[in-house]
């Protein structure tokens, strides 16, 4: 018995059509693994379904009612819960207090009843077989008791289905077996999950069925029994991309860059060495470490061991400015966070970094900087009225070339670009592959990471493919494509390896 | 739309010069009530604005930065109590009167910088939230200078109350005729106050270190991550300050020659921060510019003159001082919110 059936639903956005023609089917008592790449449409379904947007066309019924394009709250009526990926809880409330947020129980004179609802708390925790004690502070709770918490915030309010959007990106593998102990010990009693993941060892443990969507389209629907990770993975990636041809072979000069079994927050043991004019990718999941190594070569995060050799010298206490006088230059993602200087112009935004450098000399030439600042304009193609009009008066992609030109007008040697392409349209995202490869061709030397993999199939000499912390494996520009890369990202090599054992 | 945002930008700073206005209209109250304004009326308003209007500076660029200090008025106290302090143990010893004039002048200098220093250290290095690092030593601050004041001899605080008193004699002359002096009719301490003001505006428009208060203010990530060193630039300015602190505590030496630590300085970090603020630099940081400074603190020496031409009761003197802070305020936030909703209308049509 179908406990969700959505069908043939259709949803735009300001004229992109995000999804077509979708349906999603969910047995009542399964876990359905929810599969596709970023920007599938995965999370618009499930915006739609918990009321969050609504759909242009098509139909929705859980547990037998027609819920199309309902409100949050009649969802969350109806029984369906959304565990977010980014929790939502108050860290500075306890336990019960987090339970019973909105919806305390209270007396007649409006005072809480405590007493009764931590009671409560400690049933259905004992119900549910979890260990917290509904006094304490969540936010001294373990990621993996904030995402028990979570789910059992939604059965305490007697949700029957329960979408858990990428719960594992913050726990261990000891947590990871817990939480599957309780998702397993919830569908016995009847719970129905809708399981988001990128992660294939962990979707073939939980799943029973999977519904793969690529592009905003439905593509396919099964019985995980039925399927292998390889296959699955081909599904998702699809066959057909766009893959033009602007990459060339460079030849390449001395190693500029080199780590030795560098640790840090977040990742460990990477060993990559990066020659003058090369072009290195590097991707995985959302907190597979890739952006935590640029950050650590930029010095800042701390070294925790191993080492980090720029230009043949071996950096020691690296610091932000140290790798800034070496030629090092990083590019953060989240532009509008860690770029973006909101009440400067655009010339102050472009300079910041120069100035760190030219401290020396103190007074700002502002001929000179206007000089340097139609040249880098013409050379980028930054699409601005003046200099001296705010930096939030441009677009994303022009933000963006401003940035790299705040580097540029550092005279690095070798630009760190983590995300550069994050939120930008996609013409402004082909202008950047184009600038990274002049960049190359020039002599520079780039890092770059990102989760679109036709980015960087673009763009690379190599690819490292980081997984929870490592890199798994180096590719050649020849050997990257969009499944090879997911399959060793999504670990789903393992799998493969260990079944032909 | 970025061709609309440029038209829009200085529309904006059309509204950012709203200090002048409030000067100019406060300055004909000001010519009006006092019936008949001579030049030295007129010259007097730079005078007695030097002090605060110094201390205002630093506060300004404190808050461009995105912080606060709330210990400026106890670093004036602070320093000029034991400046007076050290001038009576130099006079009791019989020093030269330049020498001892010199020397309590750059002890007054040093020891702004120190006191600074202390704030810049736990705020810049430290880490504490400014507003705390400060509450505390505004307290510490002031509370040195009363302690003393009553466990010190009464030749070395000049004085048997518990004040302060530079001893009478040639270098208390010279300092007070320099604090109270004139070059071409203008008042000495005042024209220091509008140097000082210059070349602060020089350093925060024209220098690195000047755009670099205003990225941290605006965003300090992001400054971070392009290779700011915040935590040294937050040391600085708060020991700039400490600084300009110490120079408005020479200033009070040689216009008055007597500390009363338990009322100079008082309210005076919130006279500093209305001047800023009525001066049109942003609470939240990043955003501003010091010349607003110079117009806010002449606003409030005006006020005081008002009132005490008017021979209304002083103590009102607060209330109309925080009512003017409020109409500033309200025409600085509500004004392009307003503009705003028109051009929005303007569009629907």
């Amino acid at each position: 018995m179908n406990i969700l059936e959505m069908t043939n639903i259709d949803k735009a956005f300001v004229g992109v059509q995000v999804l077509n023609n979708v349906s999603l089917r969910v047995e009542k008592g399964e876990v359905h693994a929810l599969l596709g790449e970023n920007g599938a449409g995965k999370s618009t379904l499930m915006n739609i379904l918990t009321g969050v947007h609504k759909c242009d066309a098509g139909k929705v019924i859980f547990d037998g009612k027609d819920i199309t394009n309902c409100s949050i709250a009649e969802s969350d009526a109806a029984g369906i819960a959304f565990v977010h990926q980014e929790l939502n809880l108050f860290n500075d409330l306890r336990v019960y207090e987090n339970i019973f947020f909105g919806q305390e129980l209270v007396s007649r004179f409006g005072t809480l009843k405590k007493n009764e609802m931590i009671k409560k708390c400690y049933e259905v925790f004992a119900n549910m077989g979890v260990n917290i004690d509904p006094t304490v502070m969540v936010e001294n709770l373990s990621a993996s008791d904030k995402q028990t918490l979570e789910i059992a915030k939604a059965i305490f309010f007697d949700a029957k289905l329960l979408i858990l959007d990428e719960p594992t990106t913050a726990l261990t593998n000891e947590e990871i077996d817990h939480l599957f102990d309780l998702v397993n010990k919830l569908k016995s009693e009847g719970k129905t999950f809708i399981f988001i993941s990128h992660k294939m060892p962990e979707i073939f443990r939980l799943s029973d069925s999977y519904t793969v969507l690529r592009n905003g389209e439905f593509i396919q629907t099964g019985k995980i029994s039925e399927v292998t990770a390889q296959e699955v993975t081909s599904v998702m990636v699809g066959t057909s991309f766009d893959n033009a041809q602007v990459y060339k072979p460079r030849e390449l000069k001395e190693e500029v860059l080199k780590t030795d079994r560098l640790s840090g927050t977040g990742f460990s043991n990477v060993s990559l060495s990066v020659k003058k004019g090369e072009i290195l990718g590097i991707t995985g999941l959302q907190g597979s470490g890739a952006s935590e190594f640029l950050q650590c070569i930029f010095g800042e995060n701390p070294v925790l061991s191993g080492s980090i050799e720029i230009a043949g010298d071996r950096m020691k206490n690296l610091t932000i400015h140290d790798a800034m006088k070496k030629g090092v230059a990083f590019l953060p993602s989240n532009r509008k966070e860690n770029s973006v200087v909101p009440d400067g112009t655009i010339l102050e935004n472009m300079y910041i970094s120069e100035h760190e450098l030219s401290s020396a000399r103190p007074v700002i030439r502002k001929p000179d900087e206007y000089r340097k600042y139609d040249a880098q304009k013409a050379s980028l193609n930054i699409k601005a009225e003046s200099p001296d009009n705010l930096i939030l008066s441009l677009s994303g992609g022009n933000q963006q070339k401003v940035f790299f030109a705040r580097w540029l007008n550092t005279d690095a040697e070798i630009l760190l670009l983590d995300n550069p392409t994050q939120g930008i349209d996609v013409g402004a995202k082909a202008e950047i592959y184009k600038l990274i490869l002049t960049l190359a061709e020039s002599g520079k030397t780039v890092v770059v990471n990102s989760q679109e993999i036709p980015e960087l199939q673009k763009v690379s000499d190599r690819c490292a493919v980081f997984y929870s912390g490592e890199v798994v494996k180096i590719l050649s520009h020849e050997e990257i494509t969009e499944h090879t890369v997911m399959m060793y990202a999504t670990n789903a090599i393992e799998l493969e390896e260990a079944k032909e054992q | 739309m970025s061709q609309e945002t440029t038209t829009r930008k200085t529309k904006i700073q059309l509204g950012q010069y709203i200090y002048i206005f409030i000067f100019i209209a406060l300055f004909i109250v000001y010519y009006l009530v006092s019936g008949q304004l001579k030049w030295t009326g007129v010259t007097n308003i730079l005078r007695h604005s030097a002090v605060v209007g110094t201390i205002s500076l630093g506060m300004g660029l404190i808050i461009i930065t995105g912080d606060i200090d709330l210990s400026v008025g106890a670093i004036l106290c602070c320093v000029s109590s034991f400046g007076c302090v050290l001038f009576n143990l130099m006079e009791l010893a019989g020093a030269a009167p330049a020498v001892n004039f010199a020397v309590t002048v750059l002890f007054c200098l040093a020891a702004g910088i120190v006191l600074g220093l202390i704030n810049g250290v736990l705020v810049g290095k430290v880490k504490l939230p400014a507003f705390i690092v400060t509450l505390a030593t505004q307290l510490i601050y002031r509370s040195a200078a009363q302690y003393a004041s009553r466990i010190l001899p009464a030749e070395v605080k000049g004085i048997s109350t518990n004040n302060y008193k530079m001893i009478q004699g040639a270098a208390r002359d010279a300092m007070y005729s320099f604090g109270n002096g004139q070059v071409l009719t203008l008042p000495i301490c005042g024209l220091i106050f509008v140097i000082i003001a210059v070349i602060l505006i020089y350093v925060a428009t024209s220098t690195k270190y000047g755009k670099k208060l205003y990225a941290i203010g605006s965003n300090a990530k992001a400054a971070h991550m392009a290779g700011v060193n915040v935590e040294n630039t937050r040391l600085s300015v708060f020991t700039l300050t400490g600084f300009l602190c110490g120079i408005a505590a020479a200033m009070w030496l040689c216009m008055q020659s007597n500390v009363d630590p338990a009322t100079t300085g008082v309210n005076n970090e919130m006279f500093a921060i209305a001047a800023v603020v009525l001066g049109g630099i942003s609470m939240a940081g990043g955003k501003g510019s010091l010349v607003g400074v110079i117009f806010g603190a002449l606003s409030y020496t005006v006020i005081d003159k008002i009132i005490a031409a008017l021979n209304v009761d002083s103590l009102i003197n607060n209330a109309i001082k925080g009512i003017i802070l409020l109409v500033a305020i309200v025409i600085q936030v509500i004004g392009p919110q307003i503009r705003n909703r028109i051009a929005e209308k303007k569009k629907e049509k």
